[in-house]
C-alpha cells in the first residue's frame, strides 16, 4: 500500500469541527481537503471517543480509553478531582522518537498539565500561547481581537462571554495563521535524510465562533438551512438537555445562520492553511513521501436539537469527526469509507503507517485493514466511546453498530437511535418495547466493551442503587 | 485537670428518624443517652455515602477540599484521593498524649495504615487481618450466616445475589457488631488501669446493608405492623427521571417484602443499641463515666422504604442526608436537651479539639458545637448548611442547601428540586418550578454559590462555559 517504509507524518488537528463541514456537497467550503480527499480516504462514520477535548486528546495520544488514562475532563478548567492523567502511559509519539523520527508539534496541546511536551515523544514544540501574543504585539494588535459585530450569551450571575462575530482584522493575525507558519518554517529546520512526524493543532473552530472578513463574505447566511432537528421539543431526551437548550432559547433562526456562517467561515479559513502547508510539501518535493492526515477531537452541535457546542450531547453532530487520512500511493485514493471507525485508532494507524510496533492493549483500532479494502468484510462495524462530563459530571456511555446507536445515560433514561431511518436523531427508540431486544443485544455489547477494556471500577457496578439498567454486568456469563 | 477521653460511637446508614419519639423502632439506650446529653435534631451529613463523609468527618472539610469524592474500595485512586497533607483530629489527640483505639469500618482512605491517622490500636472491617474471621470460627460459626429462616434478594439478570433482607439462627455474639463493639470495651476496661486520656472509635458498619439479621431480634418486629413510609407511593412524576429509573429495582417487592426489609433494619438498630447499652455500661462500671465523652455519630442514612426507594447516593431527600446525633459532655453540656441549630459532619473536629483543649486544625469548614452543648444560642451561628455529592461509581453532580424550612437541590444532570420542610416533610411536592416560589428559589441559589465560592469548588465556578450556564443564578450573582 505504501511506496515508502517511514514516510514523514502530518497530522492537522482542529477543534470542535463538525464531520459534515468536509463532507461532500457540504455548504462548508473547504477546497484545499476536498483536493486532499481526491488522494486520500475519507472515513463518513468515524466516531470521537469522548466529546470534549483533554479526554479525546490523551485518548488519541495513548490509544486508550479516558477510564484507563484518567483525563476525564479539560486540563484548563477543573481541579485534578476529575480529570487526573497518567503519565505513564506509553504514547505513539514516542515510539516515533525511538524509530528515529523527528518529532514537532505545534498549537493547542490540552492532553495533559505539565506541557512538557518532550515527556510525551515530542522533541519541539511551541503552544501558541504566550507565543502568539507575542506575536499579536508584533503587528501591533491588542491581546483580544477587534470585533466589528457579535452576539454574547448573558444570564444572570453569568459573565458576558461573545458566542459569535466577526473581525476585521487580517487572516494573518490569526491563529490559525500563526500556528501553521510555525509549522511551515519548522519543516525548513528539519534534518534530509531522516523520516519526521509533525502534528499541527489549532484551538478553532471551537467558540466563540469569531469570523474573519475575507471568510465570513463567502457565505450568504440566508442561505443557510436549519438542522432537520432544530426545532426538536427533546420530549424522547434526558432533562437536562431541556436546560441546556434554554440556555440558547433566545436566540432566532437568523442568529443561529449568523453563528453558523461564523462557524463555517473559521472552517474556510483552516482550509486555507492546509493548502499553504500542502503547498510547503509540494515546494520541498515531500509531498509524495508524507501522510497527510486530518481530523478533529469532535464536533459541534450548531443549533442541532436547538443545542450549541458540546459536551452530554451524545447526538451524531458531537461524535462524528472529519477523518481524512491520504497515505501516498495508496491505491484507494479518493474513495469515501462508510464502515464505522474509531478516530482515535489514529494510535495504531500511524506507527503502522511508520512500520513501527503499535503499543501495547490498545482500545482503539488501526484503519489500516481499510486504507487497503475501504469495504473489508472482516471489519466490524462498531465503536465504543465514554462521557464523564464537562465541569458537571456525568457518566454516559455510547455504542455505535452498523445502523444503531445506544446511549447509555447514567443520571436519565437510555436513548437508542436508527441512523438509518433517522439520521437526525429524532425519535428515542429506547423506551419502545419492540426495540427491547436490539437494546438488550448492544447492552450486551456494551458490557462485554466494558469488561474487555478492563474498567473494573463499572463493570463491578453490583451496589443496589447502582443497578438500573436492563441487564447488569454478568450477562455476558449468563446463558 | 485531666483531660477528657472520647468514646466515638460511630454507626453506617441509621436514618436519625430511629430516634424520633413516635418512631417503631426501640432505641432505649440511645434514648438514656440523649436524656443524658444534647441531641441535634438537625444534623445533616455532607455526602450521601461512606468514604466521602468520613473522610470529611475526620478532616473536617468537604469532599470537594479533601478529595475523596467516592467511595476508596469502589473507584480507581485517580477518581478519588484523600489529600495527604489534611491534618485529622485524631492525629492531633495523639499529638496530645491521647491513646488512640479505631473498632470496625474505616472507608476513610485506602491504606488501611491507621497508626498514620493517629490510632495506635486497629481492627478493621475487611482488611487481611481482622480478627472477625477467627472469632467467629471461635463460636463454631461459618465465616457468613447460612441458616437462614428468611431472605430475600432482587433477581434482576446479569446482577449477583445480593441480600436485601434476611434473618438467621446465629448468637448475637457472632455478629461484627457485637465483635467491634466487645473490641471498644476491652479497650476502654485497659485504658482504665492507665493514667493517660483515650479515644476509642467504634466504628460499626451497623445497621448498614445487606439487612439481615439474627433471628432472636427479627423476632421483637412484627412486620404486619411496620408503617408504610407516608411517601412509600410517591409518584416522583416531578422529580428526576433517574430517581423512578432507580425505584423500578425494586417493583417486583410486595408490600410484605418491603415491611420485612424495614424490620430487619429496626431489629439491627435494636440490636446495635444493647452494644451502645454495653459499652455505656462498661464506662461506668471502670469509674470513667464522669471524664468521658460520648459522641453518638452516623455517616448518613437511607432511603428504607421512603418514596418507594431503598438504598441511597443520589436521593436528597431527608432519609438519607438527616442522621442521628447525641454528644454528652459530662460537667459542662446540658442534659436533655434538644437542638435544632443546623450543624454537620464538619463540627465534629473543632468540638473535639475545643472540648479536649488540644487546638484546631489548619483547616475547617465547620464550628465547635460546644456553646450549644453547653445550652447557648450564639447570635451568629450559621443560618443554613451546605453539602456535595460527586457520584457512587457513577458520576453526578449534585449540591444542596438547607436554611430555615426550605430545602434546595441542585441537579447537574436534571431539574433542580425545592421543598418546604415545614408543610410538606415528606418532600413529596417539588417546588423548583412553582412562580410562586421563584424568590425563595433564587435565595437558596445564592446561598449555595455562596457556600461554593468559600469552599473554592473550581469545577463549580468553571460552569460558565456554553451550554453550562443553566443553574437559575449563576456563581457571579
Amino acid at each position: 500500500m505504501m511506496t515508502v517504509n517511514r514516510p514523514n507524518i502530518l497530522i492537522l488537528m482542529t477543534d470542535q469541527q463538525q464531520a459534515s463541514t468536509i463532507d461532500p456537497c457540504s455548504p462548508c467550503l473547504t477546497p484545499h481537503l476536498d483536493a486532499l480527499a481526491g488522494e486520500g480516504m475519507l472515513f463518513s462514520r468515524a466516531y470521537t471517543c469522548n466529546a470534549i477535548c483533554s479526554p479525546t486528546r490523551a485518548s488519541l495520544m495513548t490509544g486508550v480509553l479516558p477510564h484507563l488514562h484518567g483525563q476525564h475532563d479539560c486540563t484548563h478548567v477543573v481541579s485534578e478531582l476529575h480529570a487526573k492523567y497518567d503519565p505513564g502511559l506509553p504514547t505513539w509519539a514516542q515510539r516515533l522518537e525511538e524509530a528515529g523520527y523527528q518529532t514537532s508539534y505545534f498549537g493547542k496541546w490540552h492532553v495533559e498539565r505539565t506541557e512538557k511536551l518532550d515527556d510525551y515523544g515530542w522533541q519541539r514544540y511551541n503552544l501558541a500561547g504566550k507565543s502568539y501574543g507575542e506575536y499579536r504585539r508584533s503587528l501591533g494588535l491588542p491581546a483580544h481581537e477587534h470585533l466589528i459585530s457579535s452576539k454574547s450569551l448573558g444570564g444572570r450571575g453569568y459573565r458576558d462571554t461573545v458566542l459569535y462575530g466577526v473581525t476585521d482584522e487580517p487572516e494573518s493575525a490569526s491563529r490559525p495563521y500563526y500556528i501553521f507558519s510555525q509549522a511551515i518554517e519548522h519543516l525548513g529546520r528539519l534534518e534530509p535524510g531522516r523520516p519526521w512526524c509533525m502534528f499541527v493543532s489549532t484551538p478553532e473552530p471551537h467558540d466563540e465562533y469569531i469570523a474573519h472578513t475575507a471568510y465570513r463574505d463567502l457565505y450568504d447566511a440566508a442561505t443557510l438551512v436549519p438542522p432537520a432537528s432544530w426545532n426538536d421539543n427533546l420530549a424522547d431526551k434526558p432533562d437536562v438537555l431541556k436546560r441546556m437548550q434554554g440556555v440558547f432559547a433566545g436566540m432566532s433562526w437568523e442568529e443561529v445562520a449568523e453563528a453558523t456562517a461564523c462557524y463555517y467561515a473559521t472552517c474556510s479559513l483552516i482550509d486555507a492553511q492546509v493548502g499553504r502547508i500542502v503547498a510547503a510539501l509540494r515546494q520541498r518535493g515531500e509531498l509524495e513521501n508524507t501522510v497527510i492526515i486530518y481530523t478533529a477531537d469532535h464536533g459541534d452541535m450548531m443549533g442541532a436539537h436547538g443545542l450549541f457546542t458540546k459536551g452530554i450531547t451524545p447526538y451524531e453532530e458531537v461524535y462524528r469527526v472529519p477523518l481524512l487520512i491520504r497515505a501516498p500511493g495508496n491505491a484507494q485514493a479518493g474513495t469515501v469509507c462508510e464502515r464505522v471507525v474509531e478516530s482515535c485508532g489514529l494510535a495504531s494507524t500511524i506507527l503502522d503507517l511508520a512500520s513501527c510496533e503499535r503499543l501495547p492493549n490498545q482500545h482503539f483500532r488501526s484503519h489500516t485493514p481499510l486504507l487497503r479494502d475501504a469495504n473489508d468484510p472482516a471489519w466490524e462495524d462498531f465503536c465504543f466511546s465514554e462521557f464523564y462530563g464537562q465541569r458537571f459530571a456525568f457518566t454516559q456511555y455510547l455504542l455505535w453498530e452498523k445502523r444503531f446507536k445506544l446511549v447509555l445515560n447514567a443520571f436519565a433514561y437510555d436513548e437508542l437511535y436508527d441512523l438509518k431511518s433517522d439520521p437526525a436523531e429524532l425519535h428515542n427508540l429506547a423506551l419502545l418495547p419492540r426495540y427491547q431486544p436490539i437494546k438488550e443485544r448492544l447492552l450486551k455489547r456494551m458490557w462485554r466493551a466494558i469488561e474487555e477494556t478492563g474498567d473494573t471500577c463499572m463493570f463491578n457496578s453490583h451496589y443496589w442503587s447502582l443497578r438500573f439498567f436492563d441487564l447488569g454486568p454478568n450477562c455476558n456469563q449468563e446463558s | 485537670m485531666p483531660k477528657p477521653n472520647i468514646l466515638f460511637l460511630m454507626t453506617d446508614q441509621q436514618q436519625a428518624g430511629t430516634l424520633d419519639s413516635g418512631s417503631p423502632c426501640r432505641t432505649p439506650h440511645l434514648d438514656r443517652l440523649a436524656r443524658e446529653g444534647t441531641r441535634f435534631i438537625n444534623a445533616h451529613t455532607v455526602n450521601a455515602i461512606c468514604s466521602p463523609t468520613r473522610a470529611s468527618l475526620f478532616t473536617g472539610v468537604y469532599p470537594s477540599q479533601h478529595g475523596m469524592v467516592d467511595c476508596a474500595h469502589a473507584v480507581p485512586e485517580y477518581r478519588a484521593e484523600l489529600r495527604a497533607y489534611l491534618e485529622m483530629w485524631s492525629q492531633r489527640l495523639a499529638a496530645h498524649g491521647y491513646q488512640m483505639g479505631y473498632f470496625g469500618k474505616w472507608h476513610v482512605e485506602r491504606s488501611e495504615n491507621l497508626e498514620r491517622f493517629g490510632f495506635g490500636e486497629y481492627d478493621v472491617d475487611g482488611s487481611g487481618s481482622s480478627g472477625y474471621p477467627a472469632h467467629r470460627r471461635s463460636l463454631g460459626l461459618p465465616p457468613q450466616p447460612r441458616d437462614y429462616v428468611t431472605r430475600y434478594a432482587v433477581p434482576h439478570p446479569g446482577y449477583p445475589d445480593y441480600l436485601l433482607y434476611g434473618a438467621y439462627d446465629e448468637p448475637v455474639q457472632g455478629t461484627r457488631a457485637w465483635y467491634d463493639y466487645e473490641h471498644g470495651i476491652d479497650f476502654v476496661r485497659r485504658a482504665a488501669r492507665t493514667d493517660r486520656p483515650w479515644c476509642a472509635f467504634v466504628s460499626s458498619g451497623w445497621p448498614g446493608d445487606p439487612h439481615s439479621v439474627p433471628l432472636a431480634y427479627y423476632q421483637r418486629y412484627d412486620p404486619a405492623e411496620i408503617p408504610v413510609p407516608p411517601s412509600f407511593h410517591d409518584p416522583l412524576a416531578d422529580r428526576p427521571n433517574l430517581y423512578r429509573r432507580q425505584r423500578a429495582e425494586w417493583r417486583g417487592m410486595s408490600w410484605l417484602d418491603h415491611a420485612r426489609t424495614i424490620a430487619c433494619y429496626y431489629a439491627r438498630v435494636t440490636l446495635l443499641d444493647e452494644q451502645t447499652g454495653r459499652i455505656l455500661r462498661a464506662l461506668e462500671e471502670t469509674g470513667q463515666a464522669d471524664n468521658t465523652i460520648v459522641v453518638y455519630f452516623n455517616d448518613h442514612g437511607i432511603m428504607m422504604g421512603a418514596h418507594g426507594l431503598h438504598s441511597l447516593g443520589v436521593f436528597p431527600f431527608e432519609e438519607g442526608y438527616r442522621i442521628p446525633f447525641i454528644i454528652k459532655w459530662p460537667g459542662q453540656g446540658v442534659a436533655g436537651q434538644l437542638c435544632d441549630q443546623p450543624v454537620n459532619t464538619l463540627d465534629l473536629a473543632p468540638t473535639l479539639l475545643e472540648m479536649t483543649g488540644c487546638g484546631p486544625l489548619a483547616q475547617g469548614e465547620g464550628r465547635s458545637l460546644a456553646p450549644l452543648l453547653r445550652g447557648e444560642s450564639p447570635a451568629d451561628w450559621p443560618d443554613d448548611s451546605f453539602a456535595e455529592f460527586h457520584g457512587q461509581r457513577y458520576y453526578w453532580t449534585q449540591r444542596l442547601v438547607w436554611a430555615g424550612r426550605y430545602k434546595y437541590v441542585f441537579n447537574a444532570f436534571d431539574f433542580d428540586e425545592l421543598y418546604d420542610l415545614r408543610a410538606d416533610p415528606y418532600e413529596m411536592r417539588n417546588l423548583a418550578g412553582d412562580p410562586g416560589h421563584q424568590g425563595v428559589l433564587e435565595e437558596m441559589v445564592g446561598r449555595m454559590w455562596t457556600h461554593i465560592r468559600a469552599i473554592g469548588d473550581e469545577n463549580m465556578l468553571h460552569s460558565q462555559y456554553g451550554s453550562l450556564r443553566f443553574a437559575p443564578l449563576g456563581p457571579g450573582a
